[in-house]
């Protein structure tokens, strides 16, 4: 007896199916690798940018100056990668530095310098732009009895 | 292949696909997740420094404040800046002293709230201090009686600092231990002086003169706070009140102390004050001797005088007084200071005797009636008196005792006599009576002035113009509160101050690369500090604003630079065992106590603050210069204002932080 193939009907059903099954498992793989990608770029903004905040921390008050969104490449000294002792950062990915002055006044112990670290980056499988900010404060003038800790 | 078996298979195929990719994604979201929570905790945890910056800066500020010694900042919970006005309130209690309630007060910050609006993503950002008190610091000592101040204690002071970003949050706490000690040296900070042995102190060493030319030494000025205007007079209740808040001196042991008034070399700016070496003339009244002499009518003469001139003046040959002393007690006469002198000391000066006729000018004729013993009286010739001279006496004079009366001599006083000479009393009285309590005029109603508040001997209050000496001395503050009970010369042994101390020992080599300092490199003690061996002060030392304190040495201190203060900011330097040696004529502005040894002065000095020691030595030449200790007022333990105004919360360790 001659073996009948599959209809053309059954062979859509098939297809169908396979969409059905297949389609959501791409979408979850790809959202999955997204949130990879996105953690991993997360990961390098955040060590980028704690590792200058802390390393920024070490220059005198007397050094410090205000600035606005810096990129890596444009700081001096002493804020240069160089003298601040960081790497700089992968490719794709931005750092500015923005260094504001606050309680001028002296009210509440001031005045401060408040440095902005924002790095910028866009993954290869998100379309918009990322950003990550740090805040904190540096050296202060203020002598503090008993030292910093 | 059978049929109805691919099915099956598939299904299980997918469901096993299913199954990976809902694993994978779970995980790689809550990896994302985890890594958006430790992002921003990162965030909040600079931010949460931050605000430990803020607080601790805030916290600074209140220190710097309580601790200020610049009378615009009392009463400081009223004078408290708007921004730490909270803090300070709840670290003081109404009436000014350290409170003991805990603190738990969450800080108001214009900051802070900047800081929040920056990022819309922070719901939390909380700036907390804290505080609680840990224990007294005091314990009664047994040696002697000396009042615990319930107000010095330790305290933790802790800021915590929250922050929460999304769903990340950081506490962080920074702590330290505090003491809220006093600075005021416990009852030596009442006297100028405090000496208790006279050692190798040659009191009676300078030969005076009325011309400076002739003055082989220059005094030293000793000055116990206000002086009077010497041209003045004050009811007796002023001068009680006045010398009650002077910083009086005590001169120790059983053994006299006998000073030699000074003229010196007729300088007002060396010449012992409250004594007016100025002559004085009165009508003889009926019944004195000589009246009938030639019948003539005369006065009777005093001179109150003390250098040796006296013998180019007519009194010669028949008093002499020798050298006069190097200390003058009571300032000098161009700033006359009274004051209390606590101990067996004595002031003694000539009171030359005389008469002088009154048809004649005043200095046309004058004689002196000499200075004689019983057994010289009764003899025939009078040592370097001519016959006539003494044929005059002895005729007008029938005895010894008559003639005692009015003979010229060498008065010895109490040394606190000399208070009386400023008050005024209601009368006609005559002012060379009024200056020796014993010539009070019989039977006029003077009223004795008041006692002192402040110290009671063997029970009593003293006066302040009798001498002050006995064997219990009781200080007391001029709220009425006995600060001290017990023999001044037992007061010796300050070790108990130790426990006021914070850090830890420092080496003396270390002294001016660990004692903290404000950003002008002004010292900052704020409380006590101990040095472990000989401390040589050797660059000059400026005490920041609130840098007073107690500095503790364990050997001898020697200074040979200056050392300046602002003037209510009470610097003491304790040797424990040991000398303190003044090395230098720049002004020391410290209270030097050493209680055990020497304070060893060079030929010129100028002390502002007070000395205290077993004995002092002072060191001889021959010329001018200035010496002077003088005392500053805001060592006064007994004035409870001033005592207030000496607290200082002494921060003692570094902050310690961590995260909560």
């Amino acid at each position: 007896m001659k073996k009948r193939g599959m209809t053309l009907i059954e062979v859509m059903i098939a297809l169908v199916l396979c969409a059905v099954v297949f389609g959501p498992l791409y979408v979850v793989f790809s959202s999955s690798r997204k949130n990879v990608i996105h953690a991993q770029g997360t990961g390098i903004a955040t060590s980028h940018a704690s590792s200058m905040i802390a390393a920024l921390k070490q220059i005198k008050y007397d050094d410090l100056q205000t600035m606005t969104e810096i990129s890596d490449a444009n700081l001096s000294k002493p804020f240069s990668l160089k003298e601040l002792g960081i790497s700089s950062m992968p490719k794709n990915y931005k750092r500015t530095l923005s260094i504001e002055k606050m309680d001028t006044s002296g009210s509440e112990g001031g005045p401060y310098f408040l440095a902005t670290v924002e790095i910028r980056w866009k993954p290869r499988t998100i379309k918009k732009f990322l950003k990550y900010k740090i805040m904190g404060f540096l050296n202060s003038k203020e002598f503090i009895p008993g030292g910093e800790e | 292949m059978r049929r109805g078996f691919i099915l099956p298979v598939f299904l299980l195929l997918i469901s096993i696909i299913f199954l990976l990719a809902v694993t994978r994604i779970y995980f790689t979201k809550e990896h994302l997740n985890q890594v958006v929570r430790n992002s921003d905790y990162e965030r909040a945890y600079f931010l949460a420094n931050s605000g430990l910056k803020i607080g601790k800066s805030v916290l600074n500020k209140v220190i710097t404040f309580i601790n200020s010694s610049d009378p615009a900042t009392f009463p400081k919970r009223d004078k408290a800046p708007e921004n730490i006005k909270n803090i300070v309130m709840l670290l003081l209690s109404e009436d000014g002293l350290p409170s003991q309630d805990g603190m738990d007060y969450v800080m108001e910050s214009n900051l802070i709230d900047d800081l929040k609006g920056k990022s819309r993503d922070i719901k939390k950002f909380k700036v907390t201090f804290k505080f609680e008190t840990v224990a007294l610091l005091y314990e009664p000592n047994n040696n002697f009686w000396l009042a615990t101040d319930p107000n010095e204690v330790s305290y933790i002071f802790s800021v915590h600092s929250e922050v929460q970003i999304e769903k990340a949050t950081c506490k962080l706490v920074a702590f330290r231990e505090s003491r809220m000690i006093n600075i005021t040296p416990p009852v030596v900070g009442k006297f100028v002086l405090f000496v208790k042995n006279q050692g190798m102190l040659n009191l009676n060493s300078v030969n005076d003169s009325k011309k400076i030319a002739n003055l082989d030494n220059s005094p030293v000025i000793v000055s116990g706070g206000t002086s009077v205007n010497k041209n003045s007079l004050y009811t007796a209740t002023d001068v009680r009140n006045l010398i009650d808040s002077q910083g009086w001196i005590y001169l120790g042991n059983n053994a006299p102390w006998e000073f030699a008034l000074s003229k010196g070399g007729g300088k007002n700016e060396y010449e012992d004050a409250l004594l007016n070496c100025s002559e004085f003339k009165y009508d003889m009244t009926p019944g004195e001797y000589l009246l009938s002499l030639n019948n003539k009518l005369y006065y009777s003469v005093f001179k109150y005088t003390c250098y040796k001139e006296l013998q180019q003046e007519g009194f010669g040959n028949y008093l002499s007084i020798g050298k006069t002393s190097m200390l003058d007690l009571f300032g000098c006469k161009n700033t006359p200071v009274p004051n209390l002198i606590i101990g067996n000391v004595f002031r003694k000066w000539a009171l030359c005797y005389g008469i002088a006729r009154k048809d004649l000018p005043f200095k046309s004729f004058r004689f002196a009636l000499p200075s004689l013993s019983e057994t010289t009286f009764n003899s025939d010739t009078f040592p370097n008196v001519l016959q006539n001279d003494k044929d005059m006496i002895k005729s007008n004079f029938p005895s010894y005792s008559d003639y005692k009366k009015r003979m010229s001599s060498v008065l010895k006083r109490h040394y606190n006599s000399g208070n009386l000479s400023i008050i005024k009393f209601n009368g006609p009285i005559n002012k060379i009576l009024m200056k020796e309590p014993k010539y009070f005029p019989k039977g006029f109603g003077v009223i004795p002035p008041p006692e002192l508040n402040r110290l009671k001997i063997d029970g009593n209050n003293s006066d302040f113009y009798l001498q002050a000496y006995g064997n219990s001395y009781e200080l007391l503050n001029n709220s009425g509160q006995k600060l001290f009970e017990g023999n001044l010369d037992s007061f010796e042994d300050l070790g108990f101050l130790y426990q006021k101390v914070g850090l830890g020992i420092i080496p003396a080599n270390s002294f001016f690369d660990l004692v903290k300092k404000d950003g002008n490199g002004h010292l900052l003690i704020s409380g006590a500090i101990r040095v472990g061996s000989n401390l040589v002060i050797d660059r000059k030392i400026d005490i920041a604003t609130g840098g007073g304190g107690l500095i503790l040495v364990n050997g001898r201190i020697t200074i040979k630079k200056g050392i300046s203060t602002m003037p209510n900011e009470p610097l003491t330097l304790i040797s424990l065992n040991d000398d303190i040696s003044v090395e230098t004529s720049e002004p020391v502005n410290a209270g030097l106590v050493a209680l055990k040894g020497t304070v060893k002065l060079p030929k010129s000095f100028k002390i502002n603050g007070l000395i205290a020691a077993d004995n002092i030595h002072m060191t001889n030449f021959k010329g001018k210069a200035i010496r002077e200790i003088k005392y500053n007022k805001s060592f006064d333990p007994t004035d409870t204002e001033n005592y207030k105004k000496n607290y200082r919360l002494m921060v003692i360790d570094e902050w310690i932080t961590y995260v909560e």
